[in-house]
């Protein structure tokens, strides 16, 4: 699913943040008692992950939801999640630029 | 006394995770058709937005704006991290609200500090300029944002202090320093007045705070009630209201919900329906909390904005929805007059601790229902809020 809320900056294209729910596969690394992202597949692409700009937890019942907020290489910005309890990852929300 | 008060919180915790955004002017709220903007970046103030705004006016105004949609487990994450830094300065920290915090320094000494023999105030405060930029500078390592911080005799005028400035802005006033900048404003730049109340202070020719700081108790207290003592305590500067640290908890006098409908609202069975679902977060609340209330509240607001609330007290205290919903109903009952609505709330206030209520239930129905309610929590408390929805909402 997917929820796009843009408006248009005059001269420049548009600038876009987009709610999405699409599954994705990532490759983690744990340490310090920390998981981190280092790239993830989505739609056939790889993203590499430059830069972890923050992390937050979301509790449903019992389950932790964990929420990464990313910089890919390319300077586009993520926010994915891990959900403990069936062990999937979700892309959530995306900026992209076009 | 300091309040500390995050710049524009929820649009600079999104601009620290998406640098991208940096320098644009940010809109954080709801996705709502009609919401409202819940925080704006300095970047958008220009363009005369403001928290509050509908969302839709400040999308008029500032075109161009990025729209973030809100994410409250983003910003306590981050509230919470602040708090930790806050915490490192004086355990006498009172957490005001999700970006603002009170804190005493009388108990903390510092390099610097005049000892209890100073009495200029003016000296006593300005000695902490130092404590508060190391505040503002350990916030910036640790959540990489911005806090404007006022220093004051007290908690009001602190609160006020912080408001002068901003953002990044350090405010140090003593009592004198209040008076001298703040009494010849309007009444409506203190603290806690609206345009309500700045309209009935007009009537009385008062509209400076140095005009109601000056104006005759006994008249105030005749027009305002006790509103009226505490408006002139205001605007005098004089709070006596003690820092209450977080790790005491802050009493809780009610419990509410409300929801601005997508659109507006005349179908009663809608309406009904938003009640149930309303009335099922108060009870959860209340029970989560320990909490048990003897008034009910019900809010509605038309589409020409004009708001009402009516309530009834009740003769025993309750924590259970289905009695929070139907005399919630009864007050829609009685006070809609079927006009359209755009917001509907309720409430339950006269709360009471309910350590040793459940116990003298004295039918078997009660104890039924207590057991079923535990059940119904126990769920959502294991499985998540929505593992459990009562088909009544199901519209």
């Amino acid at each position: 699913m997917v929820h796009a809320h843009s408006f248009p900056k005059p001269n420049d294209g548009y600038f876009m943040i987009e709610s999405i729910h699409d599954p994705i596969e990532v490759i983690t690394m744990f340490g310090n008692g920390r998981m981190r992202p280092i790239r993830f597949r989505w739609k056939n692409k790889i993203v590499k992950v430059a830069k972890v700009t923050g992390d937050w937890v979301r509790h449903e019942g019992q389950n932790k939801i964990h929420y990464f907020a990313l910089m890919a290489d390319n300077s586009d910005y993520y926010e994915i999640c891990y959900n403990a309890k069936d062990m999937t990852w979700q892309l959530t929300r995306v900026w992209m630029e076009g | 006394m300091m309040h500390l008060d995050m710049d524009s919180f929820f649009a600079s915790v999104e601009e620290k995770l998406n640098p991208r955004l940096k320098g644009l002017p940010i809109l954080v709220g709801g996705t709502e058709r009609r919401g409202v903007v819940a925080s704006a970046n300095y970047a958008a103030r220009p363009f005369g937005i403001h928290a509050g705004m509908p969302m839709a006016e400040a999308k008029r105004l500032c075109p161009h704006a990025v729209f973030v949609e809100g994410n409250p487990q983003k910003y306590v994450h981050t509230s919470l991290q602040v708090l930790d830094v806050l915490k490192s300065f004086t355990p006498a920290v009172e957490p005001f609200s999700i970006d603002e915090a009170f804190l005493d320094l009388t108990q903390v000494g510092w390099a610097g500090r005049p000892g209890a023999e100073e009495r200029d105030p003016a000296v006593v405060l300005d000695s902490a300029i130092p404590v508060a930029h190391a505040i503002q500078r350990a916030v910036m390592r640790r959540v990489g944002l911005t806090a404007t911080i006022g220093i004051a005799p007290n908690k009001y005028v602190a609160k006020m202090a912080s408001g002068v400035q901003k953002p990044r802005g350090l405010t140090v006033l003593t009592l004198e320093r209040y008076r001298e900048h703040f009494w010849g404003r309007g009444v409506q730049e203190l603290w806690g007045i609206g345009e309500k109340t700045r309209d009935a202070l007009g009537k009385l020719g008062i509209r400076t705070i140095g005009q109601l700081a000056k104006f005759p108790r006994e008249f105030l207290t005749y027009h305002f009630g006790l509103n009226g003592e505490n408006m002139q305590e205001a605007a005098l500067g004089r709070d006596e209201n003690p820092v209450v640290p977080y790790y005491d908890g802050i009493p809780v006098k009610s419990m509410g919900h409300e929801i601005t409908l997508s659109e507006d609202v005349a179908d009663k069975d809608a309406l009904l329906a938003q009640l149930l679902r309303l009335s099922d977060m108060v009870g959860r609340r209340l029970r989560a909390d320990h909490y048990l209330g003897r008034i009910v509240s019900v809010k509605i607001r038309d589409s020409k904005f004009r708001t009402t609330i009516r309530q009834r007290a009740l003769p025993e205290v309750i924590d259970d929805e289905h009695e929070i919903f139907h005399t919630a109903s009864l007050l829609l009952d009685e006070h809609w007059d079927g006009r359209p609505l755009r917001l509907i709330g309720v409430s339950v206030s006269g709360l009471v601790s309910a350590e040793g209520h459940y116990q003298h239930s004295l039918f078997e129905t009660d104890e039924h229902r207590r057991k079923m309610l535990e059940a119904v929590d126990s769920l959502r408390d294991r499985f998540g809020e929505h593992s459990l929805v009562k088909a009544g909402v199901l519209r």
